[in-house]
């Protein structure tokens, strides 16, 4: 140990100095010595020098005894390495930061995908967790899947024998009042035995039993709004006006996942915060598809065994029961289905990174034969001095591996910090608080690095070694390839870039059907109990729309019972007079299933969104029963027909209604799917208790904002105002991902190009300084500038064009892997292909160009002379 | 293993120790500096010595070294196989002596 302290620097040079002062001191003594004895001072001292011997000599022993010769030489290797690679700051610093960027990319990727796909959910045997839904063959065409019922789960928990537990749950949100502002809370209704299913324990309290009143909140929720009160347990809290009784506290790192992830029909909230027992009730067996079912499998059990099992007892109920829509169940991973919503483009993600780290490999590769190159008559020296070859070949593999050492310490670093930064980001991506760096990710980056030493070190160590022994220049075809493939594999990052741009322009061209611009929301929930009845709730909405229309600079403001951009809901099938039943939509072969929206007058004009034909609704079309219906709608119903005047029915409480208005298209769900089918009708038909309020105004959305709460406050304190947004930010959100996506790749792109360039510059600017003499001949032969950087552009223009070709073949080829990622562009769209080709082939040109042409303007008799 | 010897007298600086072997040896073992410290070194290493800087009688600075307890255990232990060995080789040089 003590021998290797003595590596370090500082503590050899500390250890230098003992040794100086300690001979020094010997000779003094030996020359005092010598004095005492008579001797004249001077001739003392050279005596005691005399008898000792050489000094240096003595340190040298004396240093040998410090380390032992391998390691000295290990030691000297490094020592070499930083000092020749400090000679060179540019290509070392081009270098490690290459590496880092590449490591640092890759790593944070890794962490991603190992968090969120690979890493088991948080929960005990996590991969026994099935999340059950239910397939309903005739509505099969628009939702491949739905929850589960109520029924349909209870058959099966009092059944099955292959699941150690069966649970359900719905979404819910609780108005906590009480200590505090009121706040509205995202909470689940679960059958009690949720967290055994989970497998997960409380930090306090028993959990959830057949109590009803009885609550369970997480730790986050206890902290905020109970201070971590000691004695929370038993404590009774005002849930919905109604009283109910903390029974426990989840643990700090319990996770429920986000409820976005069980899919928009299960409509879960963000942050769930309070889990309450499900309510007895009556349900129908056929129809109502509202829970979350998940069940653990019995320790031995596969899925394959748990789900035929279920699918068994389904088909027994639907005999025992006549379930007319004879619905089956089907199972998948809990873990699939948490990822799954971003499996695809995390993968994607994680391949454009290990290419664009192969192209940073490449591209050093190509540094350090450029490099060892123009090292050659070092080498040449060195060997004539007598190092054997392996003594040089281990020096440059030194180089190589202090170079990818830095490269993957900074790059390690670089990642740690991007991850901080994405598990920050509110992006809606599914575990993205589980993601941090841990020793997989770790591990995952030394291999990497370690993979480059042996790539980008190997090659440069074996050409140098030949070089050395022949000294004789070599012909740069290696490098040309090399620069091929770098071409090749910028391409492929390129394109993938090019696709996700033209994507979010595409998506960003979309008709969204409304105006989102100084566009005011606000979601509101009114407690059951205070707002029992319509008529009640009625009143609150009339006040509060009369108030804030009467507020200064509101041009108009509406309710509805669902924004656009906020999810499907209130999803219901349609019968129109004179067809048989439900109405089943011809393109698909499946029911017709529209979104109903209950919403006051104004709402059209509010959000901007234009009648196409007939009317919007007026004051007098209150509780009448009339409805506004979207294009897709219209057309797809009364297809080539006038739809206004015609009648239908349909759920939700609407019962008949006749069209007196098309409007324009508008999406509930995604933007890049398609406008949902929607039929508005006046709210007074059956007043929703729950709803947002939109505000148009000409003043600052941060004032309205306020005098909205205001107004809201003021007709009822106790009422919770949670979300409030502008349209604008409901329409960033909805664009979050993929501008996400769209700027990670472009990122990749543009390192990617970037180090192309880097390589071809690299090889045309060398094959120039190769060939200066040649040149120069040619040039005092006669040849024109011209014909010189013809010459040379060969050189470089060769590889750049198999490279991009290649790379294309590859893009074009590897397009179904993306294409569910890319939205109105087809991936092997030529446009885009034209547009990679000019950048890279553009950029790559003037890379080639830059030295051809200081080549063509040198003056050959300085070059003849040199010579 | 001379120079254990030596420090098992007390603590010696460098120059002490050379003088030391030379007098008591009667100058028939002349320790140079240039074999002196790489050992000193080496037992120093070894952790059988240990070294701290002093005044010396003349008001000297000098660095003194000093036996360790496994310093003084293994003198202890190569004498005694010294002794083992002088005699054995007494015995095979002089074996009328002893018969």
């Amino acid at each position: 140990m003590r021998k290797l302290m003595l590596l370090l620097p500082w503590v050899r040079r500390g250890r230098e100095r003992v040794l100086e002062e300690e001979l020094r001191s010997y000779l003094e003594m030996a020359a005092e010595e010598a004095r005492r004895s008579g001797m004249p001072a001077e001739e003392a001292e050279f005596a005691a020098r005399r008898d000792f011997g050489s000094i240096l000599r003595a340190k040298e022993d004396v240093r040998s005894e410090w380390i032992s010769p391998g390691l000295e030489s290990v030691v000297q290797d490094l020592r070499f390495a930083v000092r020749s690679l400090r000679r060179t700051p540019l290509f070392t610093g081009v270098a490690v930061l290459s590496l880092a960027l590449g490591i640092g990319a890759a790593s944070t990727v890794f962490s991603l995908v190992d968090g969120v796909l690979l890493k088991p959910l948080s929960y005990r045997d996590s991969g026994q967790l099935v999340y059950v839904r239910e397939v309903v063959p005739e509505l099969a065409g628009v939702y491949p899947t739905l929850p589960a019922n109520w029924n349909h789960f209870s058959y099966w928990r009092e059944h099955v024998r292959t699941f150690d537990g069966l649970c359900a749950l719905s979404a819910d949100q609780f108005t906590l009042t009480g200590a505090g502002t009121p706040e509205k809370i995202d909470g689940v209704r679960t059958s009690p035995d949720l967290f055994r299913v989970l497998n997960t324990e409380m930090a306090r309290g028993t959990g959830l039993t057949s109590d009803v009143d009885g609550v369970v909140i997480t730790d986050s929720l206890w902290q905020r709004r109970f201070r971590g009160a000691e004695n929370i347990i038993g404590q009774r809290i005002v849930l919905d006006g109604r009283s109910a009784t903390v029974a426990g506290v989840l643990r700090a790192d319990f996770r429920f996942p986000k409820g976005a992830e069980f899919g928009s029909l299960a409509g879960l909230g963000k942050h769930i915060e309070i889990f309450r027992q499900v309510p007895n009730r009556n349900v129908d067996w056929d129809g109502e598809f509202d829970f979350i079912v998940i069940g653990r499998l019995k320790p031995a059990v596969t899925l394959k065994q748990g789900m035929a099992e279920l699918s068994l007892l389904s088909t027994q109920m639907n005999a025992a029961h006549s379930i007319e829509s004879k619905p089956h169940p089907v199972g998948e991973p809990l873990q699939d289905v948490i990822g799954g919503s971003v499996r695809g483009s995390l993968l994607v993600l994680q391949g454009a990174v290990l290419v664009l780290l192969m192209i940073v490999c490449v591209n050093l590769t190509n540094l350090m034969i450029a490099r060892s190159n123009g090292r050659v008559r070092e080498f040449s020296i060195r060997r004539a001095l007598g190092a054997d070859r392996r003594r040089l070949l281990r020096q440059l593999l030194t180089e190589s591996f202090v170079l990818s050492f830095a490269g993957g310490a900074l790059g390690v670093a670089l990642s740690a910090f991007t991850i901080r930064f994405l598990a920050q980001a509110s992006l809606d991506i599914p575990r993205l608080n589980e993601v941090h760096l841990n020793a997989a990710v770790l591990l995952f980056s030394l291999a990497l690095t370690a993979a480059c030493v042996c790539l980008f070190g190997m090659v440069p160590a074996y050409r140098a070694q030949a070089v050395s022994a022949r000294f004789q220049k070599q012909s740069p075809r290696l490098r040309e390839v090399l620069v091929g493939c770098e071409v090749a594999l910028s391409t492929v990052l390129v394109f993938l870039a090019a696709l996700f741009v033209s994507s979010l322009t595409h998506l960003l061209n979309v008709d969204k059907g409304f105006h989102e611009e100084r566009a005011v929301a606000m979601d509101l929930s009114l407690p059951g109990l205070q707002y029992a009845d319509s008529a009640a709730r009625n009143r609150f909405f009339e006040r509060t729309l009369s108030q804030m229309r009467a507020l200064p600079g509101v041009l108009s403001a509406a309710m509805i019972s669902g924004l656009p951009l906020a999810g499907e809901s209130q999803v219901n099938g349609i019968d129109v007079p004179g067809s048989k039943s439900d109405w089943i939509d011809p393109a698909t072969g499946s029911l017709m299933l529209v979104n109903v929206r209950f919403v006051s007058e104004q709402y059209f004009e509010t959000l901007g969104i234009s009648l196409v034909s007939g009317r919007t609704f007026r004051q007098e079309d209150q509780a009448r029963k009339v409805t506004v219906i979207s294009q897709r709608m219209a057309a797809k119903v009364w297809p080539g027909q006038n739809a206004i005047g015609r009648k239908f029915t349909t759920g939700s409480g609407v019962g008949e209604v006749q069209v007196v208005g098309v409007v324009r298209d508008t999406y509930n769900g995604r933007l890049d799917a398609q406008p949902t089918l929607i039929a508005y009708v006046p709210y007074q038909i059956r007043t929703p208790g729950s709803g947002s309020l939109v505000v148009r105004s000409a003043a600052e959305p941060s004032v309205v904002i306020r005098q909205m709460q205001k107004v809201i406050w003021a007709i009822d304190p106790n009422l919770p105002v949670s979300e409030v947004r502008t349209m604008a930010e409901m329409v960033d959100q909805a664009l979050a991902q993929r501008r996400f996506q769209m700027r990670l790749a472009s990122a990749f792109g543009a390192g990617a190009l970037l180090l192309a360039l880097i390589g071809i510059y690299g090889v045309v600017a060398y094959s120039v300084e190769q060939r200066r003499s040649e040149l120069g001949l040619r040039l005092a032969l006669g040849s024109t500038g011209g014909e010189l950087m013809a010459l040379i552009l060969r050189r470089g223009v060769v590889p750049i064009v198999l490279g991009l070709l290649i790379g294309l073949c590859i893009a074009v080829g590897l397009g179904g892997v993306v294409r569910s990622l890319v939205f109105g562009v087809s991936t092997s769209d030529p446009v885009t292909m034209l547009a990679v080709i000019v950048i890279l082939g553009g950029s790559g040109l003037l890379a080639c160009v830059v030295p051809a042409s200081r080549a063509a303007r040198m003056d050959p008799a300085a070059v003849l002379r040199h010579e | 293993m001379l120079i254990l010897r030596t420090l098992l007298l007390g603590e010696l600086h460098g120059y002490g120790i050379a003088q030391f072997i030379r007098q008591t040896s009667q100058e028939a073992l002349l320790i140079e500096a240039g074999s002196l410290y790489p050992a000193l070194q080496r037992l120093e290493l070894q952790k059988l010595i240990t070294a701290k800087w002093k005044n010396s009688d003349t008001g000297r600075r000098a660095r003194f070294y000093t036996l360790t307890a496994e310093g003084r255990h293994k003198v202890a232990a190569s004498m005694s196989r010294w002794e083992e060995f002088v005699s054995a080789v007494g015995l095979v040089l002089h074996p009328k002596e002893t018969a």
